[in-house]
């Protein structure tokens, strides 16, 4: 379970390709190609290592324009699933 | 080699083949899978040879590339198959300067499409449909496809399907194999001709089967889901990698096409879908 203090940790082992906006990620390992769209691009972008949850959603709220509640739900989501496909090291 | 072997040449992507064979029966089967591709004078020397022996006591026949492994098989279907999977491998070796996509290729009015889509999910009878109806039939499995032309090479082998398809009789010259159905090129209803002519790549459709759905569904797909579909189908991406396992030929070749999800179920109606399609866009 992770909460706003989580700093993601993007794999190094992986393939990102931009397209207009949205993302193609390649996951050779698990022979897996993944489809971003625009806003989970922009949330993988921020995963820097650096960034926690906390200051990914303070980014989406200044580039969105949204609330801070709707911007941690949707980073903590985004991120979630990212962690469930493996995207991002332990 | 003994006077009762026969040699066919092949020209598959402007690959010179050459296949010695001591059977005319396999010389039969020979010239139905791949009579479209056969030759009578290789322009160049050989990029590939085979040796195919029947031996006649125990009905094995044995494949012996040059250079590369021998396959021994009795089953004449299983024969096809190995010979074909070891042919495309190299070929994609040879060129490994096209993209090979795992695809269906037709032509309508001098545009091309592909019809990519997963084993046994239907391109084989959904090509078989098309080729009735007005389109010109370059392959049903094999898209060998020109990145800086964007012109897609014809590989005409008899289209290939796992059962009698439901629409359109077969032709009397079929070869039927102990899991297969190999419809020569030379009884289709199409263009004579047309099947060795690389043609520019329009449209490309990502086939599903649905059998809920009563009419067939197309609908334009986005640039990215389009890319990761293709590179799925790739064969050889990694030939073209640049430090990205060649995702970006997949994306550079969507961007340059039309690209539709198709959702199929009757067969002319798909058809006829696809056909008003291609004439509009």
């Amino acid at each position: 379970m992770i909460d706003t203090t989580y700093i993601p940790k993007p794999r190094t082992d992986i393939t990102l390709q931009d397209i207009d906006g949205e993302s193609l990620i390649l996951d050779n390992n698990n022979e897996v190609i993944h489809q971003l769209n625009d806003t989970a691009t922009f949330i993988w972008q921020q995963c820097n290592s650096l960034n926690s949850v906390s200051d990914i959603s303070s980014l989406v709220v200044e580039h969105y324009l949204v609330s801070e509640e709707n911007a941690k739900n949707d980073v903590l989501t985004v991120i979630s699933n990212f962690k469930g496909l493996n995207l991002l090291d332990e | 080699m003994s006077k009762d072997t026969n040699v066919i040449k092949l020209s598959v992507f402007n690959c010179d083949i050459s296949i010695s064979i001591n059977s005319p029966d396999l010389v039969n089967v020979f010239e139905l899978v791949y009579g479209a591709m056969i030759v009578h004078q290789a322009v160049g020397s050989f990029k590939l040879s085979y040796l195919i022996t029947l031996n006649k006591s125990t009905n094995e026949i044995s494949i012996q590339r040059e250079g590369g492994p021998q396959y021994i098989t009795s089953d004449i279907g299983e024969f096809i198959f190995l010979f074909e999977k070891d042919m495309t491998i190299e070929l994609q070796k040879l060129r490994s300067d096209l993209l090979f996509i795992h695809s269906a290729v037709l032509e309508y009015k001098g545009r091309g499409m592909l019809l990519v889509a997963p084993s046994g999910t239907g391109k084989s009878t959904t090509s078989w449909a098309m080729l009735n109806s007005g389109f010109n039939y370059l392959s049903d499995e094999l898209a060998p496809i020109d990145l800086t032309t964007r012109q897609v090479q014809p590989y005409p082998h008899a289209l290939c399907l796992k059962a009698e398809p439901p629409l359109f009789d077969l032709p009397d010259d079929c070869l039927f194999t102990s899991q297969t159905i190999h419809v020569p090129v030379r009884s289709m209803s199409c263009k004579p001709g047309s099947q060795m002519a690389p043609v520019s790549l329009d449209f490309i459709f990502f086939l599903e089967y649905d059998a809920e759905i009563s009419e067939p569904v197309v609908s334009s797909i986005g640039l990215a889901q389009a890319s990761a579909k293709l590179y799925s189908n790739s064969l050889n991406a990694l030939a073209h990698d640049n430090g990205d396992k060649g995702l970006h030929v997949a994306v550079s070749l969507a961007k340059t096409v039309q690209n539709f999800s198709l959702r199929s179920n009757h067969l002319d109606k798909t058809c006829e879908k696809i056909r008003i399609m291609l004439e509009s866009c």
